[in-house]
């Protein structure tokens, strides 16, 4: 008798018909602040996200907004340098800042047993910060610092000169802070910084978790009463790039054992209409494992450990960019490969095979980007950033499975002529 | 809490599973019990290098990945000291091709010459990425050979040198898997919303054929205690200078282990904790100041790191950092602060379980301890500790006999 397992046919699989984000509530509070709520998850945990449109476009001089959203969870008003962070730490609960070109968000964890307290906490960060001198000097020493490790890495002075070179030097989408900016940050700074943008006219709350009405009234009774912060709008201020005429940017850097390379292009916000196919094409190129790039050069080549093409939105542009760190040796021919699956990519049309393997695997991210509560708030944020709805997960899910080997060829063609990319390469050039 | 059901297959292989019904996404994971510490201290790195090569196919299988990213899955793998743990996910609709590949690999993974070497080259270049090429990647690389001196916790997953790597023979890697990559040396651990039953049924169909060596895991040879202090002095090209103190601790199984994590927490944990508030915010020595336990499954380390600001002199770090342990040698930590430890450990433990995949995850690590009982029972000795017993632990453990130091100093 001969019963063991048919190993040869793969067992069949299902794709799901259609990908939608679920439902959500959102809420314009009495001050006229947004709260959606995210009501997701059978555990006792919530997330409250706090989002600015206070991001480092809207600094004067650089590291103001990334050191104002970093020191005003240290001191409050009514709260005690140390005293914050031993009640938080006392509740189990935990803030998260975050800082980008167009944004600040802050969010907090908490049990849900101690949301209110969490919340209370919350609103003394958020709109009661005191900036003290002595925390400030720590922490522009010790940033100041870890920054000049990370410019030491091949990797981190690649990416410096990469968005330099794009974008323009002095493009708030460009410039990259330097240690020594550190020492022009004082503490007025911070708060001019604080009472202009922290307000409730320049943010919106989302609140994700298992999720009752409770809950709801704690965020509309520190959030969501009376107008917080500064009173007027912020503008936002749109200014042309600058980028450096040169496309091949090389830094040396003598004894290292592998080189950073950065090849890629500006873009394109999320709003542009071949975004989303981009995004496939990316996926293709070198945005997962099984993509073009890792399978030619690591899989194939053993060049490096690993190799990855990544599709970057913000507020109004965007960028396209290929990141690995390769032997010396490997530079050359790594560009050459590089080089060689864009051409393929304008010059062929993707086989059926691959590309419904890519729309699997990308329907695949998609269900786990919203599976649970905390990435549903991050995938909704990230989306309302943008100025879109949740219903551009499910238009998302729709264009992908109509995307066809032709559409991936013309954008190919359309944005990727490697003559028009810039490249950098930090190490050694053998 | 983690609710689940356990089955052995008559191969010795270990099934776990959770049932989630609050996701449509399965996580699958397979544990396997081998780690650096089963390695030839002549042959380092190989277990790690034998990860690589699982991916390479097998019998049924021409490519690993693309087969799960036709399922909409996706996966990685990591190696530690003690085993090796590959994790999925994919929608639970797709699992059989979980079950498909992982079963496939265990039974006949595609070990070739060519794939040996190509994976040779990518683990080179990842020694070179993260340990050689790095500023501080090479710490634990100093570290480990100073605290052990026996045990084969002394080298680092990736290995002692590039050339255990370069000189990896295919009749080595094959005889790794025939020894070590066995149903009964594994555990498959599944988090879905799928009925218990249902999951054992399909393991049986997949895993249920793939014959066992009994197989014996030659013992690791114990560490015998360190008697001496013991340091290292290193320079290397790196922006400012960096201290580590290594002490030894007590093994995964004891109930120590719990009372370590707390100390640790008090030293570091959190914002509010000791460290970053005496030393980081109040010495002006320090950018960052840490500790911490390795986690290892015997007898562990508990480091005490420090990051210096430029122009400060190491041995005043290091005194900084001895007072602390001096204060939480002699005075008994009051109610406040071990009442916030245990809430933060109690919170760490509810926010972890909002991952389907930390709980495949968990259930394999609890399993491979021999420790189920721990998995939904952490709390409660957590809860059990007291004042008394933080101190006897620092007191046993802060000693300079026990303790291993590395001053990693910025070349001038």
């Amino acid at each position: 008798m001969n019963n063991f397992t048919n190993r040869r046919m793969p067992p069949q699989f299902k794709m799901p018909e259609k990908i939608s984000f679920p439902k959500i509530s959102e809420i314009n509070m009495p001050n006229g602040m947004p709260l959606t709520v995210i009501n997701a998850g059978n555990i006792d945990v919530l997330r409250l996200s706090i989002v600015l449109n206070a991001g480092s476009r809207y600094q004067e001089k650089l590291l103001t907004a990334s050191t104002t959203v970093n020191l005003i969870i240290e001191e409050t008003k009514k709260y005690k340098s140390g005293k914050i962070a031993d009640m938080l730490d006392f509740y189990g609960s935990s803030v998260e800042v975050s800082i980008d070109r167009d944004w600040a968000v802050i969010s907090f964890y908490s049990l849900k047993k101690y949301f209110e307290k969490t919340v209370e906490i919350a609103e003394q960060i958020i709109k009661h910060p005191t900036f003290p001198e002595k925390e400030l000097e720590i922490f522009k020493k010790t940033n100041k610092q870890q920054m000049s490790i990370e410019r030491q890495k091949v990797s981190g002075k690649a990416r410096e000169i990469f968005i330099n070179s794009i974008f323009g030097k002095n493009h708030y989408y460009g410039n990259f802070a330097k240690p020594n900016n550190f020492d022009d940050i004082n503490r007025n700074m911070l708060e001019d910084f604080h009472n202009k943008f922290y307000s409730s006219n320049n943010a919106f709350a989302v609140l994700a978790g298992k999720v009752d009405d409770k809950d709801i009234s704690a965020v509309y009774k520190k959030f969501g009463d009376k107008i917080w912060g500064g009173k007027n709008k912020i503008e936002t201020i749109y200014k042309p790039f600058d980028p450096s005429r040169k496309k091949i940017h090389f830094y040396e850097k003598k004894d290292c054992l592998q080189s950073a390379l950065r090849i890629g292009k500006t873009m394109f916000s999320k709003n542009n209409s071949d975004y989303l196919g981009l995004a496939t094409l990316n996926t293709i190129l070198g945005g997962y494992f099984g993509s073009r790039l890792m399978k030619n050069i690591r899989e194939e080549k053993g060049y490096t450990y690993g190799i990855y093409s990544n599709l970057v939105c913000m507020r109004d542009s965007g960028y396209l960019v290929i990141s690995t760190e390769v032997g010396n040796n490997y530079v050359k021919p790594t560009i050459n490969e590089i080089k060689n699956e864009i051409s393929k990519l304008q010059n062929e049309k993707i086989k059926k095979d691959e590309l419904s393997l890519v729309k699997n695997y990308i329907t695949g991210e998609l269900l786990r980007a919203i599976d649970g509560a905390w990435e549903l708030a991050e995938v909704y944020i990230n989306l309302k950033q943008s100025d879109l709805n949740k219903n551009y997960v499910e238009q998302t899910f729709n264009e992908l499975m109509e995307t066809t080997p032709e559409k991936i060829q013309k954008l190919a063609q359309k944005y990727l002529d490697f003559e028009t990319l810039t490249q950098v390469i930090v190490g050694k050039y053998l | 809490m983690i609710d689940y059901k356990k089955h052995t297959l008559k191969n010795g292989l270990t099934i776990l599973a959770h049932r989630d019904k609050w996701t449509p996404i399965a996580a699958v994971n397979v544990l396997y019990k081998v780690g650096s510490r089963n390695e030839n201290p002549e042959r380092t790195g190989f277990a790690h290098l034998f990860e690589h090569l699982m991916f390479s196919g097998s019998k049924n299988v021409k490519s690993f990945d693309t087969e799960l990213q036709k399922a909409s899955g996706e996966n990685n793998a990591f190696t530690c000291n003690d085993y090796t743990c590959y994790y999925m996910t994919l929608p639970k609709n797709n699992i059989e091709t979980a079950f498909w590949l992982e079963s496939d690999r265990m039974m006949h993974p595609n070990i070739t010459l060519k794939n040996l070497e190509t994976q040779k080259n990518v683990v080179i270049e990842e020694f070179n990425q993260r340990y050689l090429n790095q500023p501080y990647g090479d710490i634990w690389m100093l570290l480990r050979p100073l605290a052990y001196k026996t045990h084969p916790y002394r080298w680092t997953t990736i290995g002692k040198n590039i050339d255990h790597i370069k000189n990896a023979k295919l009749e080595d890697v094959k005889s790794f898997f025939d020894k070590y990559y066995k149903p009964s040396n594994s555990i498959l651990g599944i988090a879905a919303d799928i009925e218990p039953e249902k999951i054992f049924e399909m393991a049986e169909k997949w895993f249920g054929e793939i014959p066992n060596n009994n197989i014996t895991v030659p013992n690791v040879p114990k560490e015998p205690k360190q008697t001496e202090y013991r340091e290292l002095k290193v320079e290397r090209k790196v922006p400012i200078s960096c201290l580590y103190k290594a002490y030894k601790m007590c093994n995964r199984q004891s109930r120590d282990y719990y009372v370590f994590d707390l100390l640790t927490d008090i030293l570091s944990g959190g914002r509010s904790a000791r460290f970053n508030q005496n030393l980081v915010k109040n010495t002006n020595m320090f950018s960052a100041a840490n500790a911490y336990i390795s986690g290892d499954i015997d007898d562990g380390l508990l480091i005490l790191s420090g990051m210096l600001l430029p122009k400060t002199n190491i041995k005043k770090v290091e005194k900084a950092i001895d007072n602390e342990i001096q204060n939480i040698c002699t005075i008994k930590i009051g109610k406040h602060e071990l009442e916030k430890v245990k809430n933060k450990a109690e919170s760490a433990q509810i926010f972890s379980e909002t991952s389907i995949q930390n709980k495949a995850m968990f259930l394999c690590y609890y399993q491979n301890l021999n420790r189920l009982d721990l998995l939904n029972n952490e709390l409660k000795i957590y809860k059990s500790i007291t004042a008394n017993d933080i101190q006897r632990v620092a007191k046993n453990t802060f000693k300079d006999t026990n303790c291993s130091t590395l001053y990693y100093m910025a070349k001038k």
